[in-house]
Formats: C-alpha cells, sequence, structure tokens
C-alpha cells in the first residue's frame, strides 16, 4: 500500500477536525475570513487528496504500466481509480462551493448556519473526497486480503469510516444539540445517518470490532476536540457580545454511538458474517431482516442511552471540562434558563408517529449500508 | 441549482434613514482632533461594513473603531479594530467592522496622538437593504461548473457499477454495459431530484429573506382630513416590525421631520414637524401651499435608536380661501420663519402649525446652479462642494444663527426620487440615535463656534448619478430662506475617500467632496 494512502486518509481527519475548529472558531472569536487557519485546514483536507490522486491519475496514464493502467478506470483516456475520481469530483465540488458561498454572503448576508445551499456543496465535496478515500482504501483492502499488509489496509479503512462518522455527525450539529435529544426531529436526524454509517465498517472492513472501532474513532476525536479547544484563549471579535467566552468553545459532548455499534459488532459477529455468502432472493431477504433488527436496535438502544445522557448532559453535574455542559454556548448568545432545558417540546416532542418515521427511516439506511457494503466489497479498482 | 437573475429592489424598496443614500457622513471633533467619518454599510445582515477617517487637523498615530450594537452596549463589544492608515495619505484612515445583527449600532472612532485622545460615535442602521443580481458571467460559470459536475456524477455512477468491480484488465461485458447504463440513467435521475430539491431549498432561502430579512421602512399612510373647515394634514404609521418599534424620540427637537415635495416638477417644498395624535398618528397643520400630488419623506428616530425615512404620497386640493387668508403670509413665495407668522395665528388653528414649520413655492428664478435668488433682495449662493453662503443685496456674506440646533439644513433629492437625503452640517446621521448611544449621562456636543459663520458645508457625497435638486435652508437674522439649486452629476460619484479641505477663518464645518455643482 502506497505511502500516499495514508496521506489521504490524515487529509480526511483535516477535513473533520477542521469542521470543529472552524465551528468554535466562529462561535468563539466569531471573525470571518477565508484564510483563518481552519479553513485552510478543511481546504487542505480537500485538496491534498485531490492532488495526490491527481498525480497518480498522471503517472498511471503516462508513465504507468499496463497492469497499472488495466487496474484504472479510464476517462478520456486519462486512467485512475474508481476513488481518485471520487475524490477529484469532490474538490471540485468545494471549490464550486467557493464563489457561491461568497456570491451568497454577499447577497443574503454572511450564513451562520451550518446547513446552507452553498454549504451543501461544500459539504457534498467534503463527502466526496472522504468517499474518493475510503474507496481506495478500500480497493487496497480488499487487493490485499490474506496479506499483512491487507490488516494494515482494513485497520486504515476502519479509521477512515470513523472519520465519516465524524464528519457526518459535525453535519448533524443543529439537530443532534442534547437540548434537542426529547424531540421526533433529533431521532429522525441521526436514524437516517448512522445506521448507514455504521454498518459500512461492519460489513466491510476485515476487521474484527470495526464498527466499534469506528465509532471509537469519532468519540475519541470529538472528546480530543473538546479537551483541546478549551486551552486556548479566545475572545469574540464581533459585536454584539452576551457571553464573553475566554478560551475556544468546545463542542457538545459526542452521541453515545459506541453503544449502537458494539451492539452491532456482536450481532455481525453471530449473523451478519453469514449475510455476505447468500445470494438471490435469500440475500435480499436476509438483508432486510438483519436491516430491520439493526435499524430496531439502533433506535431502542439511542432511546435508551441518549435519552438519559442528554437529561445528564443539562445538569450542573455536567458542567465540567470532561463533558463540557454548559460550555458550548457561542459568544453572541444570551444564556438564560434555556440553556438548561429541552428544546420544541410543544412544537416536536417525541411522539408515537415522528419514532414510527425514524423507525423506518433507521430499517432502510442500515438497508442500504448493507447495500452499500455489499457493492464496495466488490470494488477491485 | 438556481440561476436567474434577480430582480433589482426599486430604489424606494432600498431605504433606511434617506432614501437611495445608505452611506453615514459624520462630521465633528474626537477631542483635539476634527475628524470625518464615512460609514458604508453592508448592503446586507450579517456582512461588512466599511469606515472611512480623515483626520482634518493634526497628526493621528492611532486610529481605532469599536462597533456598538444597541441591545448589547459597549460591555458587549469586542476589542477595538485599530484603523490602517491608508498607504500615500497621512491623515486617512480605514478599518472594516462587521454588523452581525439588524438595527441600531454606533460606530466609536477613537483618534490618539500627540495632543491626545478623542472619541466621536456615529450611528448607523444595520439592515438588509440590497438584494444582488447574479452577474452574467457568474452564472454561466456556475452553469459550467454544475454541468461539469453533473455530468461527472453520472459517468462516476455508470463506473462504480461496471469498470470498477471488474478485476484489473477484465473487459466489460454486454450485460455490465447495460448495467453500466442503467446505472447511470438512475443516477440522472436521482441527481435531477437532488437538484429541485436545490433549487427550492434556494428558493425557499430567497422568499424568507425577501419577506423576513430585507429592510422595509415602516409603512406611512397620508391624507388630507378636514376638522372645522381647515385641512390639516394626518399620517398614520404602521408599527408592525416589533423588531423595530418602539416609542420614538425627538431627534433637534422633534419627533418627526417631514419634507414635501410636490410631483412632477419638485417646484414646491415644505420642511413640517407633525405632532402626535395618538399612538401612531401624526398630524400637521397644512401650509398655504398649491394644489397637487405630494410626495412626503418622514424622517423619525425609535428610542433603539434605529432611525428611518418613510415614504407616503398625498393629493392635496386647493385649499379653501378662508383658511389661506389665516396665514398672515399667504401668498409670499418665500419661506417664512414661522416663529413670527405662526405665533400670531396659533390660538385660529385647529391644527397648531409647529413654530419651526418652513416652506418654499418656486418661482422660475428660484432654481439655479450657482445662486438662489431670495426674498428681500438676498441672494444664496453654492461655492466649492457642498458649501452655501447667505448674501446682502449688497453681496456682503450674512451671519447664519442655528435654526432648530443646525447651522443649515440641506435636503438632497434626485429628480426621479431615488435618492433623498436630510444632510446637516454635521452628517447625515439621527442626532437622537447618537444621544442614544451617548447614553443619557452623555449630551451630544456640536460645538458651536463663538466667531461668526457666514458659509456652511454639508459633509455629503452623491450616492449616484443624474439631476438633483437640493433645498438648503440657513437662519439670518430670525428669519429661515430656503436656497434650491439644481445640479448634475455626472460619472462614477463614489471612491469611498473624499477629499479633504483645509478649515477656513469663517466656516466651522467643512466638507470635502469629489464632485463639483
Amino acid at each position: 500500500m502506497p505511502a500516499k494512502t495514508y496521506w489521504t486518509v490524515l487529509a480526511m481527519a483535516c477535513l473533520s477536525i477542521g469542521m470543529i475548529w472552524d465551528i468554535s472558531w466562529h462561535i468563539s472569536i466569531g471573525r470571518d475570513t477565508f484564510w483563518a487557519p481552519a479553513h485552510i485546514m478543511i481546504q487542505l483536507g480537500g485538496v491534498v487528496p485531490a492532488l495526490l490522486f491527481t498525480l497518480q491519475a498522471w503517472h498511471t496514464t503516462f508513465r504507468g504500466t499496463a497492469a497499472e493502467r488495466a487496474g484504472a478506470i479510464s476517462l478520456f483516456g486519462v486512467c485512475a481509480p474508481l476513488g481518485a475520481w471520487v475524490t477529484i469530483w469532490g474538490a471540485l465540488a468545494m471549490v464550486t462551493s467557493a464563489p457561491f458561498d461568497d456570491w451568497w454572503h454577499n447577497t443574503y448576508g454572511l450564513d451562520v448556519k451550518i446547513v446552507s445551499p452553498p454549504h451543501a456543496v461544500l459539504g457534498l465535496g467534503m463527502l466526496a473526497v472522504s468517499v474518493g478515500v475510503l474507496l481506495n482504501v478500500l480497493s487496497w483492502q480488499n487487493r490485499l486480503a490474506g496479506t499483512p499488509q491487507g490488516k494494515s489496509a482494513a485497520l486504515l479503512f476502519t479509521i477512515a469510516s470513523g472519520l465519516m462518522i465524524t464528519m457526518q455527525s459535525v453535519f448533524g450539529t443543529e439537530y443532534t444539540w442534547p437540548n434537542r435529544q426529547h424531540t421526533d426531529i433529533f431521532y429522525q436526524v441521526i436514524a437516517h445517518i448512522f445506521p448507514f454509517l455504521l454498518l459500512i465498517p461492519a460489513r466491510v472492513a476485515n476487521f474484527p470490532w470495526a464498527t466499534t472501532m469506528a465509532a471509537g474513532v469519532y468519540t475519541v476525536l470529538t472528546l480530543f476536540m473538546i479537551w483541546v479547544l478549551p486551552l486556548f484563549p479566545a475572545q469574540a471579535r464581533l459585536a454584539p457580545i452576551y457571553n464573553p467566552v475566554t478560551h475556544m468553545v468546545p463542542p457538545n459532548f459526542p452521541l453515545l454511538l459506541i453503544v449502537p455499534a458494539v451492539v452491532l459488532d456482536l450481532l455481525m459477529l453471530v449473523w451478519g458474517r453469514k449475510l455476505i455468502a447468500f445470494r438471490g432472493w435469500k440475500a435480499f431477504f436476509h438483508d432486510w431482516l438483519f436491516a430491520g433488527v439493526i435499524g430496531t436496535l439502533f433506535l431502542g438502544l439511542m432511546l435508551l442511552v441518549q435519552w438519559n445522557f442528554a437529561k445528564f448532559l443539562l445538569t450542573p453535574a455536567a458542567e465540567n471540562w470532561f463533558f463540557a455542559g454548559n460550555r458550548v454556548w457561542p459568544y453572541y448568545l444570551q444564556l438564560k434558563e434555556w440553556t438548561h432545558q429541552f428544546w420544541d417540546l410543544d412544537e416536536d416532542p417525541l411522539s408515537l408517529s415522528g419514532i414510527t418515521i425514524a423507525l423506518v427511516l433507521a430499517i432502510v439506511a442500515a438497508r442500504l449500508g448493507l447495500w452499500c457494503g455489499r457493492w464496495m466489497l466488490k470494488v477491485r479498482r | 441549482m438556481r440561476i436567474t437573475l434577480l430582480l433589482w429592489f426599486a430604489a424606494l424598496g432600498t431605504a433606511f434613514a434617506h432614501i437611495g443614500s445608505p452611506n453615514v457622513y459624520f462630521e465633528g471633533t474626537a477631542g483635539p482632533y476634527p475628524v470625518r467619518v464615512i460609514v458604508r454599510p453592508p448592503g446586507v445582515v450579517p456582512g461588512l461594513a466599511e469606515i472611512n477617517v480623515r483626520i482634518l487637523d493634526g497628526d493621528a498615530d492611532r486610529v481605532t473603531a469599536l462597533p456598538v450594537y444597541f441591545r448589547a452596549g459597549r460591555e458587549g463589544a469586542p476589542p477595538p479594530d485599530l484603523a490602517e492608515r491608508v498607504r500615500g495619505e497621512t491623515n486617512l484612515f480605514t478599518a472594516t467592522l462587521w454588523f452581525m445583527e439588524s438595527g441600531a449600532y454606533s460606530v466609536d472612532v477613537s483618534v490618539e496622538g500627540s495632543k491626545g485622545k478623542g472619541t466621536v460615535v456615529v450611528p448607523v442602521n444595520s439592515v438588509a437593504m440590497t438584494r444582488n443580481s447574479m452577474k452574467p458571467w457568474f452564472r454561466n460559470m456556475l452553469l459550467a461548473l454544475g454541468s461539469l459536475l453533473f455530468a461527472s456524477a453520472v459517468w462516476l455512477s455508470g463506473a462504480a457499477f461496471s469498470d470498477s468491480i471488474l478485476e484489473p484488465g477484465v473487459p466489460l461485458t454486454s450485460k455490465i454495459r447495460w448495467r453500466k447504463r442503467f446505472a447511470m440513467a438512475c443516477s440522472a435521475i436521482v441527481f435531477a431530484g437532488l437538484l429541485t430539491v436545490g433549487k427550492l431549498w434556494w428558493d425557499k432561502e430567497d422568499r424568507e429573506y425577501r419577506t423576513n430579512r430585507l429592510y422595509k421602512p415602516t409603512p406611512m399612510r397620508a391624507e388630507i382630513d378636514d376638522r372645522g373647515g381647515q385641512p390639516f394634514l394626518q399620517l398614520a404609521l404602521n408599527f408592525s416590525n416589533r423588531r423595530r418599534s418602539g416609542p420614538l424620540i425627538p431627534d433637534h427637537g422633534k419627533l418627526m421631520h417631514l419634507f414635501i415635495v410636490r410631483e412632477p416638477e419638485s417646484d414646491v417644498f415644505a420642511h413640517l414637524h407633525p405632532i402626535r395624535a395618538g399612538s401612531s398618528n401624526f398630524q400637521a397643520a397644512l401650509p398655504p401651499l398649491p394644489e397637487g400630488k405630494y410626495q412626503l419623506y418622514a424622517d423619525i428616530t425609535h428610542e433603539n435608536g434605529f432611525f428611518e425615512t418613510l415614504t407616503a404620497t398625498v393629493e392635496l386640493p386647493a385649499l379653501p380661501q378662508s383658511y389661506v387668508a389665516l396665514w398672515k403670509t399667504a401668498g409670499r413665495s418665500e419661506v417664512i420663519c414661522s416663529s413670527v407668522g405662526a405665533s400670531l395665528n396659533l390660538t385660529n388653528f385647529i391644527v397648531a402649525p409647529d413654530m419651526d414649520d418652513s416652506w418654499h413655492i418656486a418661482r422660475e428664478y428660484s432654481f439655479a446652479e450657482r445662486r438662489s435668488r431670495l426674498p428681500d433682495g438676498l441672494s444664496m449662493t453654492w461655492e466649492s462642494n457642498l458649501t452655501f453662503r447667505l448674501l446682502s443685496p449688497e453681496g456682503a456674506s450674512l451671519p447664519v444663527e442655528p435654526y432648530m440646533g443646525m447651522f443649515g439644513h440641506a435636503v438632497v433629492r434626485h429628480k426621479t426620487g431615488s435618492v433623498f437625503a436630510h444632510v446637516h452640517p454635521v452628517g447625515t446621521f439621527s442626532m437622537a440615535s447618537q444621544q442614544f448611544f451617548l447614553g443619557a449621562t452623555n449630551t451630544v456636543s456640536h460645538k458651536h463656534p463663538t466667531n461668526a459663520i457666514t458659509s456652511v458645508s454639508f459633509p455629503y457625497d452623491f450616492p449616484r448619478t443624474g439631476p438633483y435638486r437640493i433645498w438648503v435652508q440657513l437662519k439670518s437674522q430670525g428669519r429661515v430662506y430656503t436656497g434650491v439649486f439644481d445640479t448634475t452629476v455626472q460619472g462614477s460619484t463614489y471612491t469611498g475617500v473624499p477629499i479633504a479641505s483645509s478649515l477656513t477663518n469663517n466656516s466651522a464645518f467643512q466638507f470635502a467632496s469629489r464632485k463639483q455643482p
């Protein structure tokens, strides 16, 4: 496995870390400039893998051996593996989002929210860059299966899966705030994201306890940012300031995805691995059955643990450096009792219909994860 | 992806304080330093405002700018931004500040140097006023990039289900080719669906911006009412915007400064001060103006420091002769200082005129580019930039007195009505808003010079090209005189850096503008 594969995974980590850092920058300091360090880190996360893969495509096309060219996909004579093409596509989307985002700021004002149309294009680009890196690592895992290097590739793939979970959790931040964790929307959001992402390493990685490890990467990385960011002094530079922060504001405590991840790995050990061998209608039936079980378990476990953990996070007991319960608020909010309360309980409380929708979403997401995993196992180029 | 040309809003729709003239001009003294400050507010919120500070006398070592939001005050302000000296200039500094919220801000400009330190407070409104169109080249570029991304995404989907899952070197079979085509067709449908969702999302955001975030002046309705055979002007304001509404506060002594201009000739002008009649109604005595259609501009300041110009139109019928007769000075075309005429008649009016009301009915000779003829053989001249002087019949400069606390009032109006600004020698901002930001304990100190003032300058820059009419009101020997001037502004009108002028002995207020009348 070439060294650049490790570099691309590192760049993928830059995307996740850069996003968390950038959000912290915006809610601690607030100054928006394209050349903010966090922005540069995110751009590096897109540019570095794209450049590495472009170089690879150049080499394969013009200097590669016949075997190397045969192991690539050709577009107008330019040869590169699927992962490289997807990453280059993602970088192009990221580049496209920059002028679009600038125009958006000049037309509608600086968007101080994560989810906006130009940010969606940027997010799509970052997602594609990450998927490309993931596919590239996967192709090495699939090619090197059974060799000592295959273990490294599988480990790298698992880590990359964890980074992907981290990135998606950042995209969903606005909906996964602890104060929202007693509403329908929270469970619907996590239900349609995480079963899919958790099943990818479970199904694809040639590594025991891959899902637990991927969820662990997400948890450890987020905790790392929670504990490290507040070590750096910061002062808001924009008015109005209602909450005079003195240090970088950390993200929220990570979701307890580690719990369903452990259960998923256990299920994979006793049941899931057999699914891969099934073909035809048998595979179809078992995949849906497995997805149903996984989706139900995921939602049930998250309801059990996250529901109660959210209650804890809103108590004074969580107001410390470890949980950062009350240290996550931006400089521009007036902190009152609402910071310790659950939000939207009148408009969007947890309901039977809401949780049913979440269950359907979780099952469908799990099924898509299985389907995607089955396809990923076949990727050779 | 939505690529459409967005509509330019009509100029009236882009109003806040003043119409079509968003820049705020300030001239005053920061401690020992006379300064001129220009704030170019962003067209959107949050957005970046540009601050230009020119030190008119003395050398400054350090200039800072501090944004203060009305709700948070100075306790909620960040550390001030250091303004950079403009390259090649010795006394011009520039800074940029983010306005993150809608509402009233002030920019506190501090100047430090060998003479000491001083600060001025410049109130500014922060509101979304513009809705940019997408330039054709930019639209085409986004379209090209979007098309490339779409086509390549479809191709990648096909490759994902064909080439990528084949062992190296294995050629595509017919079955896999069909699978590839099927995958590409499905992905094209999915991506087109995503684009449609994106467009709907964009539309929703745009609608939300236009409906809730884009500034709309407080609606005002005007009508002519009649009581006891006496017509009067009735104004109804609709304070529906809870974020901005609030009690009004007086700006140099008046809750409302109302300017009315007869359309389409702009030949009749009045500066009135309606009084409150109920929570959101105002009334004003009508001067003896000729019938016609009038455009109204009402300057008000809210208690939270937000100031705005409201607009309305009204059809004025011919006034009854009995009512016109009440005005002792009826039939005179020139502006009167109503404190004399009105005081004699106050008890005869159902709605009493304000002592400081004034108006002007033009005659042909009234308009001028350089010299406006006034009653009593007087004249008013327009000197360099926006500097004006009152002259006696013999051509001698007459001393100017304060009129409602100011040495002069200028009203600048584009002939189309797309620009309207009420300017004082201290600038274009609301003094009431400035007082709000200074706080109750600090009073505004616009120092009046002790020596006789014979010329008055207004710090203002025409925001767009075209024909303008300017009414300048100066008071001398107890009477208010209104000079009327016409000018056409050509070429580029704003560079962001006005030319400095030097102080002269007989003028306390100086202004420099690139444009010459």
